[in-house]
């Protein structure tokens, strides 16, 4: 579904990622660990399409239709609309966007993009309020402005509320579980696993082995300097756990 | 130009406006100058006419031109209409220079005194006629007893200067003023100056859209002439090309205990220049006033301008008054995540500008009129989104 091939990346004149090579296909979740700084996070902005991040060398083969294509040569808004899903380390405050008009907008977008009808208004709240039971967050946070005055566990709730709604193929899950409590982590583990197929690629971006405890991932990739030094099984993140990342 | 204009203008110096003093500092003296040779005067005066004809989803329509006013024929018995010509405006207040809009006030006077038990919905539309370059009415609203929610569009088009001089007094009334100036037909510019009185517990609540307007200057004069009457003013702007637009509030709190409450949001692109001028007078006998002014600004392109300057100035020891101006830009962040999301770019500046104007859209009681406003501001300000869109991610 996934191939990066030999990917450089810079921000500000700085090179971040320095020859990153992965492969990710369908059905399987991929967890990347490594120390800070080491281009995890830099790796999720780039698969969004984020204007700050200027590609330098390397391409993104992503799967559309059966066909490959490169990922880099669609816009950012064009990437979500093809199944690519960034749910955010710190998702954005909206003031004045209401979370419902946001999810609206973006399921309708979707929908136009796949030639499905779109849903009347009544029949879209309904199915929110049901994705919105997967994460166990309160309907009443769709009513307020998007991710506005939001907890850490709410406005990570909030980004897995809109990966159910979107359905996308590939999910890149951005330090999810940072700033989460025991029970909020449980909750947002549940709702990830729930939303794991065969058709659907995961990649979570994690500092700590217990994201990994709930969500069981089938490679673990370590970052170093730009680049992956390691890959292993899940008992890897166990090893890290241990060790650290100096021995690598 | 009359003479008594003339006289007025142009002789007696001291009525010039003074490009140094704080009143006109940022006043685009130059593109208004481009636009005097403009003015012109009606030499005849309107019929008013009562018709079935006019098309309104209100209980009634008013519509101005300096040939006909047009009047719903359900307004005829809660309506009285006098008609004046070369009017001149006597200035209520010695601390208002109405100097640029005495200017034009010559065409005619239109005096409406409206009474209604029942809560009547108006729409109110200033036409030019062809050829004609100036439309300079000045009309004066009596409201007494009454709950009125009055719709005031501009429908004059063209290279028209559009001088306009409204004055209200509100008698134990309420009055919902939505105004909109400036859409994709609108005409050049504006000169607009707009006294309002409240009398005996009014309520007067305004919303004020300024949509892609080349030129204009709106200045409003408020006063609270009795105790407890309450005054909201909001305002949303938007301009972009090489545009001026200009607002001046006065509100005058005159008696004790009255409330009053600003709020002006601008958004400016390309090389448009907005201006907001909010002045609150306090006046010694006007104890436990309660007034609030807010500006704020999205600048999105570093060649725009935007100057705020909110003024206080208070005379009584009792009140609670505050005032405060943020100007910024559009977040790059909030553009990135709606995009991320499958929303493409227009859509995205588009809802984050709607956003923005959103609190004060929120104004507008009336659901129906709120959307109507919410789609002359979506289709008029779309080019600016297209436009910005095509600049994001470069």
């Amino acid at each position: 579904m996934l191939e990066v091939k030999d990917l450089k990346v810079k921000i500000e004149d700085k090179d971040v990622l320095k020859g990153l090579n992965i492969k990710v296909n369908a059905g399987e979740v991929h967890a990347i660990m490594g120390p800070n700084g080491s281009g995890k996070s830099t790796f999720s902005k780039v698969l969004a399409g984020h204007p700050d991040y200027k590609v330098i060398s390397g391409q993104i083969d992503y799967e559309v239709n059966l066909k490959m294509i490169n990922l880099l040569d669609l816009e950012a808004y064009q990437r979500a609309l093809e199944g690519v899903f960034i749910a955010y380390q710190y998702p954005t405050e909206i003031p004045g966007v209401s979370n419902l008009e946001f999810l609206k907008a973006t399921f309708n977008a979707v929908c136009k993009h796949q030639g499905v009808e779109e849903l009347s208004e009544a029949e879209f709240e309904a199915l929110v309020l049901s994705k919105a039971k997967l994460v166990d967050l309160n309907p009443s946070f769709l009513y307020r402005s998007l991710n506005e005055g939001f907890s850490g566990g709410e406005k990570k709730r909030n980004e897995i509320l809109q990966m159910a709604l979107l359905s996308p193929k590939l999910c890149i899950l951005d330090e999810t579980d940072s700033g989460l409590d025991i029970d909020s982590l449980r909750i947002v583990s549940e709702g990830v696993n729930a939303l794991r197929n065969e058709d659907r690629a995961i990649v979570l971006i994690t500092h700590y082995q217990r994201l990994l405890d709930y969500i069981q991932p089938d490679f673990v990739h370590v970052f170093k300097d730009g680049r992956i030094v390691k890959t292993g099984d899940k008992s890897l993140a166990l090893e890290l756990e241990k060790k650290g990342y100096d021995w690598l | 130009m009359n003479k008594l204009s003339y006289n007025q203008f142009f002789k007696k110096n001291n009525l010039l406006p003074d490009p140094s003093s704080e009143r006109w500092k940022y006043f685009d003296f130059k593109s208004f100058a481009s636009q005097c040779d403009k003015i012109e005067y009606s030499q005849f005066k309107p019929e008013v006419r009562f018709t079935d004809n006019l098309d309104s989803e209100f209980d009634g329509a008013i519509k101005i031109s300096a040939k006909e006013i047009l009047v719903s024929k359900s307004l005829k018995d809660l309506i009285e209409i006098e008609i004046l010509n070369n009017y001149k405006t006597k200035n209520t207040s010695s601390k208002l220079d109405f100097v640029m809009t005495d200017l034009n006030f010559r065409d005619f006077t239109c005096r409406l005194k409206l009474k209604s038990k029942k809560h009547l919905k108006i729409s109110l539309t200033y036409l030019n006629l062809e050829n004609q370059k100036s439309l300079n009415p000045n009309i004066i609203f009596e409201v007494i007893d009454s709950e009125l929610t009055i719709f005031e569009f501009d429908e004059t088009v063209d290279e028209t200067l559009l001088g306009l001089h409204t004055k209200i007094n509100l008698v134990n009334s309420k009055l919902n003023l939505i105004s909109i100036y400036g859409s994709s037909i609108s005409s050049d510019s504006k000169i607009i100056n707009s006294e309002i009185s409240l009398q005996s517990d009014s309520f007067y609540n305004h919303t004020l859209f300024l949509i892609k307007n080349k030129f204009i200057r709106y200045q409003q004069t408020v006063a609270l002439n009795s105790d407890k009457s309450e005054a909201n003013l909001s305002a949303f702007n938007i301009s972009d090309e090489a545009s001026f637009s200009e607002l001046r509030t006065e509100v005058l709190h005159f008696e004790p205990k009255g409330l009053s409450r600003q709020l002006f949001k601008t958004i400016v692109s390309d090389s448009s220049k907005s201006v907001f001028n909010g002045r609150v007078f306090v006046d010694s006998k006007a104890q436990k006033t309660d007034s609030a002014q807010l500006c704020q600004g999205l600048i999105l392109n570093p060649r725009a301008e935007i100057n705020a300057k909110p003024e206080l100035e208070i005379y009584a020891d009792d009140v609670k008054a505050s005032h405060g101006a943020a100007i910024g830009q559009l977040g790059k962040d909030q553009v990135f995540y709606l995009v991320s999301r499958g929303i493409s770019p227009e859509t995205a500046y588009q809802m984050l500008a709607h956003a923005f104007a959103g609190e004060v859209l929120s104004k507008v009681e009336s659901i129906e009129l709120r959307k109507k406003c919410e789609k002359i501001i979506e289709k008029s300000s779309g080019a600016i989104f297209e436009k910005l869109a095509e600049s994001f991610g470069s």
